[in-house]
């Protein structure tokens, strides 16, 4: 029989790069992995990497999944929904298209996961391309706060807040695993109350 | 398995079915399995239906227990079990075999016509399924838990299915193996090389014939039935099965049954008489020639799992001082589990050769797998048609897990098999990008340096990238006192190198260096065991290595150079980028000449060098024994001798030692001892120079011995150019000077 060894002692966190194509997914997890910024542009399909980081000083393994922005790969994205502990809601500043598609993305999350705490992030990648901007902060905090979310600006060329989105990101997964393990009944009862808030809600949007 | 749903072909015969076929053999499974499991007692007046099966599923907990149904009910009366096969034989066939057969099995079922026609419309689906049945079942490849308990519990469902599929719905198998047609399973399991054989068949045979040669009694010894269970049940899940951790005689057991369960033998019940006539021939030419002729007959599967097996089988009997298993032996294990008679097995065994010389059974690429979490970047290949290679084993994996989550089953195993597989390709991914590149720069860099120096030889450039190397090969070999497991990682770091500097060699390259490491491992592990005493023979070993990674990269480097020399002499001063895809081509085929060249050179280095290890080997038996006796000598001569045994040299003296008693006496006698101690280290170190100077001579040997036979090549190519004949005089001469030196 096929010997699955245990996951290791070291805590292991999940995140999920999510966005519409071109908006830097990529380019922000290859930061925060090589600390290398890659200009030719490839559409990604499917990757993935885990890194060993120092989280408020408890030495833990975050896994990244990078999706494809295209709508080309949904069906496969399903599939990685699902296992993901955090996301990173990605989109460029200077791209109206790109911010309106993170409700989509947030929706599609949602859906999966069947749970609006899920750890996320609002990102607006490319801000140092603040000439050409078009999605001002103060619509983007709007929209986070709407969805109770923090709103963070990064540049993957810069590397200005990449490592801020990812190590966030981490810290709400980590506090969510173990509000999970602190109180496994109560959380579940919370759970499916603020859904159904949270499903009217959406139908009003 | 396929959909021909729309025809409903089991609407007809359902009830044919049931009461003529498959209440008998449910009949007698019950009755085995009364006898261990009195719970099941009503299951019989159940059977027919729905009911039943419910009432199974509550009875089925364990797993194991459903298995053992499943063997039970492979083990039906002969009678049953003959029209079993013939029903799945029905599936397996094309139409036109289908004919005749349905004339004998009308004989023996006495079945309606109409019924007959109605499972040649359904030629590759269980033929009683009802149409609702069939939709879902055409879905069956991908689908979860919840689709395959609903087929289950259709009872003429259940009854054509499988074996597995039948005794355990409690754990339903989303993709069985076990008991499925042999074209099924290969469908279901094939393995990423588009063998046509199931992946268990492939993992057994190449385990066994990995660890289980030399296992005396092999397939005759019984295994520990509960492994055998788990495995099995692990294949019927679609699991990754690793044997590794098995005993040979659970994966022959397993294979065994494997094979015992194949609803059609190997050899299919229609051909099985043919090959018996042919077997039982009397001319031999006549014999083999009619069962070449017959096993041309078989599908394609069904003659390569046969070939396979045969070949594997005579491994074993020419192993038979080890395994004690001779042909009588396995033809007695093989005969009952295969369904062929001895005499057929004797046949195919005797003429082996002609009748399965061709088909080589070939080792399994196993996609990577990253179990810990720390990633070791080492266990990526490192030339670009490697890394494809894997990459292509690896999406194969990805899509099927893929298309196993996607059907809706939560299973967190293979969502987490999902990320590393997903984190394998990535960096498999980049890894490729990165050997294209460097191989890109590379060649453009050896272009531009060529360009600049056209007329000095290329002697001068080889030199050139020649020291560089040696020197961290000096270090390494300070850093190598302790052989073995520093090795391994020293070898792959050299073929790393390597594969930088010119990753376009690496097809061939590779086949050398797998062939380099095979034989790399067995001497590490030799080394392993006379480390202590042998370190001559470590360091001979070393070199070796060295010299093989070393003069593969800098043979690859020296011909490259070459190459381009000669088209730029060709090219004259025309544009590169218009003859790219030229010189590409000419620049590969000079290269595969090259390393052809070299790798003969290679090989004929090795066996020189293999015969010197050997020699050396018997040297240090000697020595040993030689020590062994002064150190009995010396023991009997002064049991309180306390000094340490660095070498011989100090045994003497400590023999000397020993006359000796007062204190300070043994003060300088320590002395010495260091020194002594000292001064051996200074040989060895001088040793190891010295033997790296050796290699060096022997690098640059094989390196012009290759360059002459390249430029010998070009001549006979026509090309009548008098500096190339100039060029080829040169190296010659130099190489007998270092011949000599050696």
């Amino acid at each position: 029989m096929a010997s699955k060894p245990k996951p290791l002692q070291m805590a292991l966190h999940k995140v999920i790069m999510v966005g519409s194509g071109g908006v830097g997914k990529s380019a922000l997890t290859l930061q925060f992995m090589y600390d290398e910024f890659v200009e030719d542009y490839e559409p990604t399909k499917a990757d993935s990497y885990r890194k060993k980081v120092v989280l408020d000083g408890e030495e833990v393994q975050i896994d990244i999944l990078d999706t494809a922005g295209q709508e080309d790969y949904a069906a496969i994205r399903d599939n990685y929904f699902r296992s993901g502990e955090g996301f990173l809601c990605v989109f460029s500043i200077t791209e109206q298209e790109s911010f309106a598609a993170t409700a989509d993305f947030r929706e599609q999350i949602l859906r999966v996961k069947n749970d609006e705490n899920i750890p996320f992030l609002l990102v607006g990648n490319k801000c140092d391309l603040f000439d050409k901007r078009q999605v001002t902060i103060e619509t983007a905090t709007a929209k986070a706060g709407e969805w109770n979310v923090p709103y963070v600006e990064t540049s993957a060329k810069t590397r200005q807040n990449v490592d801020k989105v990812f190590f966030d990101l981490m810290c709400e997964i980590r506090d969510r695993k173990k509000e999970e393990t602190a109180k496994p009944d109560g959380k579940k009862n919370k759970k499916t109350k603020k859904e159904g808030k949270r499903k009217k809600k959406c139908v009003i949007l | 398995m396929e959909e021909d749903s729309g025809e409903f072909p089991g609407l007809y015969n359902r009830e044919n079915d049931f009461t003529e076929e498959d209440m008998e053999p449910d009949h007698d499974e019950e009755e085995e399995k009364e006898s261990l499991k009195k719970k099941e007692k009503h299951k019989k007046d159940k059977a027919p239906g729905y009911v039943a099966f419910e009432e199974e599923d509550s009875d089925e907990e364990s797993p194991s227990k459903g298995k053992r149904k499943g063997l039970f009910r492979n083990r039906f009366s002969q009678n049953s079990k003959r029209k079993f096969k013939d029903k799945e034989r029905d599936k397996d066939k094309d139409k036109e075999k289908e004919k005749a057969k349905e004339k004998e099995k009308e004989k023996k079922e006495e079945k309606s016509h109409h019924k007959e026609k109605e499972k040649k419309k359904s030629s590759s689906l269980p033929r009683d399924l009802t149409p609702d049945i069939l939709r879902s079942y055409s879905f069956k490849e991908k689908s979860g838990r919840k689709r395959e308990a609903k087929e289950a519990k259709s009872p003429s469902q259940a009854q054509a299915l499988s074996a597995d599929e039948l005794s355990s719905p409690a754990r339903e198998p989303p993709q069985p193996i076990f008991g499925i047609p042999l074209h099924e399973a290969v469908e279901r399991s094939k393995l990423i090389d588009g063998i046509e054989l199931p992946a268990i068949f492939r993992d057994c045979l190449d385990f066994i014939e990995e660890r289980g040669l030399c296992t005396e009694g092999i397939y005759r010894i019984s295994p520990v039935k509960s492994q055998v269970d788990a495995l099995r049940a692990a294949y019927d899940h679609g699991e990754v099965v690793d044997l590794q951790d098995h005993d040979p005689h659970t994966v022959a057991g397993l294979l065994k049954t494997y094979l015992r369960e194949l609803p059609d033998p190997v050899l299919t019940m229609e051909l099985l008489p043919g090959f018996e006539d042919a077997s039982a021939l009397a001319g031999e030419e006549d014999r083999v020639a009619a069962l070449i002729q017959m096993l041309y007959q078989l599908p394609t599967c069904n003659r390569l799992l046969i070939t396979w097996l045969i070949q594997h089988m005579v491994h074993i009997m020419d192993r038979e001082a080890e395994t004690k298993m001779n042909l009588q032996n396995i033809s007695i294990v093989l005969s009952p589990t295969l369904n062929i008679s001895h005499r057929v097995l004797n046949a195919f065994f005797c003429h082996h050769d002609q009748l399965f010389g061709d088909d080589g059974i070939r080792k399994v690429g196993r996609p990577l797998r990253w179990e810990s979490s720390t990633m070791n970047l080492d266990e990526i290949p490192d030339s670009p048609s490697s890394i494809e290679e894997e990459l292509q084993r690896q999406e194969a994996l990805l899509e099927q897990l893929h298309s196993e989550l996607g059907a809706g089953v939560e299973d967190p195993e293979k969502e987490e098999r999902l990320w590393e597989v997903q984190r394998i390709i990535t960096q498999l991914k980049r890894q490729l990008k990165r050997a294209k590149t460097t191989y890109a720069t590379a060649k453009t860099s050896t272009k531009q340096k060529e360009k600049e120096t056209r007329q000095p030889e290329t002697k001068a450039k080889v030199t050139e990238t020649k020291e560089p190397e040696t020197k961290p090969t000096a270090t390494e070999k300070t850093a190598e006192e302790k052989p073995g497991e520093k090795k391994l990682a020293e070898k792959k770091s050299g073929e790393k190198k390597g594969a930088e500097k010119k990753p376009a060699d690496k097809k061939l390259a590779d086949k050398k260096s797998v062939d380099a490491e095979k034989q790399k491992e067995k001497e590490t592990k030799e080394e392993v065991e006379d480390k202590k005493v042998a370190k001559p023979s470590d360091q001979e070993v070393e070199t070796k290595k060295e010299t093989e990674d070393q003069v593969e990269k800098e043979e690859a480097a020296g011909v490259e150079t070459l190459v381009v020399q000669q088209e730029e002499e060709a090219e004259g001063r025309m544009e590169e980028e218009e003859e790219e895809d030229d010189e590409e081509l000419e620049l590969l085929l000079e290269e595969e000449a090259a390393l052809i060249a070299e790798q003969e050179e290679l090989l004929a280095l090795q066996g020189n060098l293999q015969s010197r290890i050997e020699k050396e080997r018997t040297e240090i038996d000697q020595l040993k024994e030689e020590l062994a006796e002064a150190m009995n000598s010396r023991e009997t001569a002064s049991p309180p001798q306390q000094n340490g045994m660095h070498s011989s040299s100090s045994s003497s003296n400590s023999s000397v030692n020993s006359s000796d008693s007062s204190s300070e006496d043994e003060e300088e006698l320590q002395d010495i001892l260091d020194d002594l101690v000292k001064e051996n280290q200074e040989l060895e170190t001088k040793n190891s120079d010295l033997s790296l100077a050796i290699d060096r001579e022997r690098q640059r040997c094989v390196q012009l011995k290759v360059q002459i036979r390249m430029l010998q090549k070009r001549e006979q190519l026509g090309s009548g150019e008098d500096g190339q004949h100039t060029d080829s005089s040169v190296p010659r001469a130099v190489t007998v000077d270092r011949e000599t030196t050696l």
